[in-house]
């Protein structure tokens, strides 16, 4: 080890600062002439009290897996220690006393790497990096290095302490994990499932991609607060109760079961959503608990059982319309009821009284008892009509009687104290191919939106009429005196379940266009001339004698 | 009309209101088939403008009718100082109609389909006067 005659730079002092190179045994009693000495005088023993110098490079000897050398100011090695052997493959004696930059891969050194290096230690007073450095036999590896520059009594620079680690294998297991990390976290985010991970205590721990977009909270928000944040009332309060209990009774009523429950948005609406939540024990002892979380309320679920159950809305909107008619149709049939019974009476009482003009008063009466039980039939078949689901049945159907008709079991029912009815109707216009029951459920479902869009106006004019838009079409329009409807209604009016009454006709509007639409035609709302709305819809109009011939 | 008794006693003579105008053509012939006199109106506001039957005992009026209700009418009558007994006819069910008719003066509340001689049991009692004798069945 002393190859160079320059062993002796190998002298240590040891400082409460740390480790400090000396040319010469460290005097302690007389520290500003000790950077002067006697070559190969090496110092076997430190002040009493502190190791010797011995035993710290004895000591240095014995860390494996750090290469500790020194360099000299101008990047010569002057210290190397076994770890060094170990790790770079070259003996002491094959470097001391050569530059340092026989450490470096030839790409490095053409750049000047080692020089920039030190000058960095030079100004900074360390270096501290990870780079590539070269094995005796030229492999190359991963080092972290760091660099402290050593300085003599009055501050003058007198060589480079450096520890250097391989951290290859390190830097692998490093790279693995996070591939690992990455690949667990893409996979996590394009699970459809929203996660949230809490410990014990309920808290946030992380929040996935799925579960931002869902919750509408970003993950730096939550992380650190109570998850029951997501819960609406009365979850909202009870769940830390809820996590307690688990943990003081192990009895598990939704961990690793999975149930539906309402969750809350940030914007406080609540939602449908199915609930599984899985259970870890981390090493500490302590538990994790993470939620998946999928949404029941998406937009294509709905859409799809919407879709389902068009055909069964209309339906059922006709039997409900049939019920708030109930009590009109039972009226009209109990007068037909009443005419029958009362000719059919009065004609037996004509016969019982054996009078010579009995039996032709009698028979006009039962003829006219039959024409009334006709007229009761009618009624009924009118009810079956509009109950039964069936089929499109298009007809060509004179339009001022359907309208009539419509407009009659319409306002029927309708508190009807102060609203004006006017009818104006497009002469020209006569037939129209429509499915009559359809289409009067249409108008029924207009007019009486009017009417009760003018309740509480003082003005309570309907208009209903009728204009050639073409040879082949009629617009027929539902005017209001009402209040109008806000644009953000005017938007949604025509979706389903959207309605701004307790009774809903919101669902009527939407059904209203779907048949308007399968006629062919177009239903749409607009502001009224005078304030209110119309609804305007066309048809096709039959009134061409080939339009007639047609059908 | 068919007088079977041939007399033209107003105590004989029912006022009939109704505007469905089957309903009273048939029931004011069931009527008359048994002896009554019987003047009809389509609606309350027809009956208040005539003097023809002004001299009848009894009223049978519809209760849901457009213009003017059966109950109005009653009290418009008995404003005018009419003392005549009345039966009052619905085809809608109302739950306190019947209070409210009560109240309002009429001795009876009839629903409708009228499918029993019950009306003219009833209209033979406001009367005092029992119906002509039927031969089909015992006089009440």
């Amino acid at each position: 080890m002393t190859n160079n005659g320059r062993a002796g730079q190998r002298g240590l002092a040891i400082s409460a600062m740390g480790i400090l190179p000396c040319r010469q045994p460290m005097d302690f009693k007389a520290e500003d002439e000790a950077m002067e000495g006697p070559e190969n005088q090496r110092p076997m023993a430190g002040r009493v009290g502190e190791p010797s110098v011995d035993q710290l490079l004895r000591f240095i000897d014995c860390l494996e897996n750090e290469a500790i050398l020194m360099l000299d100011e101008a990047g010569c090695i002057t210290l190397w220690s076994k770890g060094a052997q170990q790790i770079k493959g070259w003996s002491a004696d094959e470097v001391l006393g050569r530059h340092w930059s026989i450490l470096h891969p030839a790409e490095a050194i053409a750049q000047g790497r080692p020089d920039h290096v030190l000058e960095i230690a030079r100004t900074e007073g360390h270096y501290f990096g990870e780079e590539l450095r070269v094995r005796k036999d030229g492999a190359e590896f991963l080092a972290q290095v760091a660099i402290h520059t050593l300085r003599d009594l009055d501050g003058n620079i007198v060589g480079y302490g450096k520890v250097v680690r391989d951290i290859t294998e390190w830097q692998r297991a490093q790279s693995a994990l996070q591939t690992q990390e990455d690949h667990l976290r893409s996979i996590l985010n394009t699970v459809p499932d929203a996660m949230v991970v809490i410990d014990e205590r309920g808290i946030i721990q992380s929040f996935s991609a799925t579960a931002e977009r869902l919750f509408g909270y970003r993950e730096d928000e939550v992380v650190g607060r109570n998850v029951s944040l997501l819960a609406p009332s009365p979850h909202h309060e009870a769940h830390d109760g809820y996590l307690a209990r688990y943990l003081a009774t192990g009895e598990r009523r939704i961990i690793g079961i999975g149930r539906v429950v309402s969750g809350r948005k940030r914007d406080g609406s609540i939602f449908p959503m199915e609930l599984a939540i899985g259970e870890a024990v981390k090493a500490d002892g302590h538990r994790l608990f993470t939620g998946f979380i999928r949404d029941l309320s998406t937009k294509q679920d709905v859409e799809r059982r919407l879709q389902d159950l068009q055909d069964e809305l209309i339906h059922i909107s006709r039997v409900s319309a049939v019920g708030s008619m109930a009590s009109t149709l039972a009226h009209e049939l109990n007068q037909p009821l009443t005419a029958v019974a009362s000719y059919a009476m009065a004609a037996k009482a004509l016969l019982d009284a054996d009078r010579p003009d009995a039996a032709a008063e009698a028979r006009q009466a039962l003829a006219d008892g039959i024409a009334e039980a006709v007229r009761a039939g009618q009624i009924v078949r009118r009810l079956r009509d509009f109950v039964s689901r069936g089929e499109t049945e298009r007809e060509i159907v004179g339009l001022t009687k359907l309208i009539e008709e419509a407009a009659a079991l319409a306002l029927a029912g309708a508190s009807l104290r102060g609203v004006r009815v006017e009818t104006n109707l497009d002469p020209a216009v006569m037939r129209v191919l429509v499915d009559r029951v359809q289409i009067q459920q249409v108008l029924l479902n207009l007019i009486r939106n009017a009417v009760e869009a003018m309740e509480g106006c003082e003005r309570r004019d309907l208009l209903i009429s009728t204009a050639a838009v073409s040879d082949e079409e009629v617009e027929l329009a539902v005017t209001d005196s009402g209040v109008g409807i806000s644009d953000e209604i005017a938007e949604r009016l025509f979706e389903p379940f959207n309605s701004t009454k307790a009774q809903g006709l919101g669902v009527g509007l939407s059904i209203c266009r779907t048949i308007v639409e399968a006629h062919g035609g177009r239903l749409w709302a607009e502001p009224g001339p005078e304030g209110g709305t119309v609804f305007r819809f066309t048809l096709t109009r039959m009134d061409r004698a080939e339009q007639q011939d047609v059908r | 009309m068919i007088r079977t008794d041939g007399k033209d006693d107003a105590s004989h003579c029912v006022q009939l209101v109704d505007d469905d105008e089957a309903v009273r053509r048939s029931v004011s012939l069931l009527l008359r088939a048994h002896g009554f006199c019987v003047c009809d109106f389509g609606s309350a506001t027809e009956l208040l403008g005539s003097d023809t039957c002004s001299g009848c005992h009894c009223l049978i009026t519809d209760y849901s009718m457009p213009s003017m209700d059966g109950i109005t009418l009653l009290a418009r009558l008995r404003q005018s100082g009419w003392p005549g007994t009345a039966i009052l006819i619905t085809g809608r069910y109302q739950h306190d109609l019947e209070k409210r008719a009560l109240e309002a003066g009429f001795s009876a509340l009839v629903e409708k389909p009228l499918t029993d001689e019950k009306l003219v049991g009833l209209i033979a009692q406001c009367l005092d006067r029992p119906p002509l004798p039927d031969r089909s069945r015992p006089a009440s």
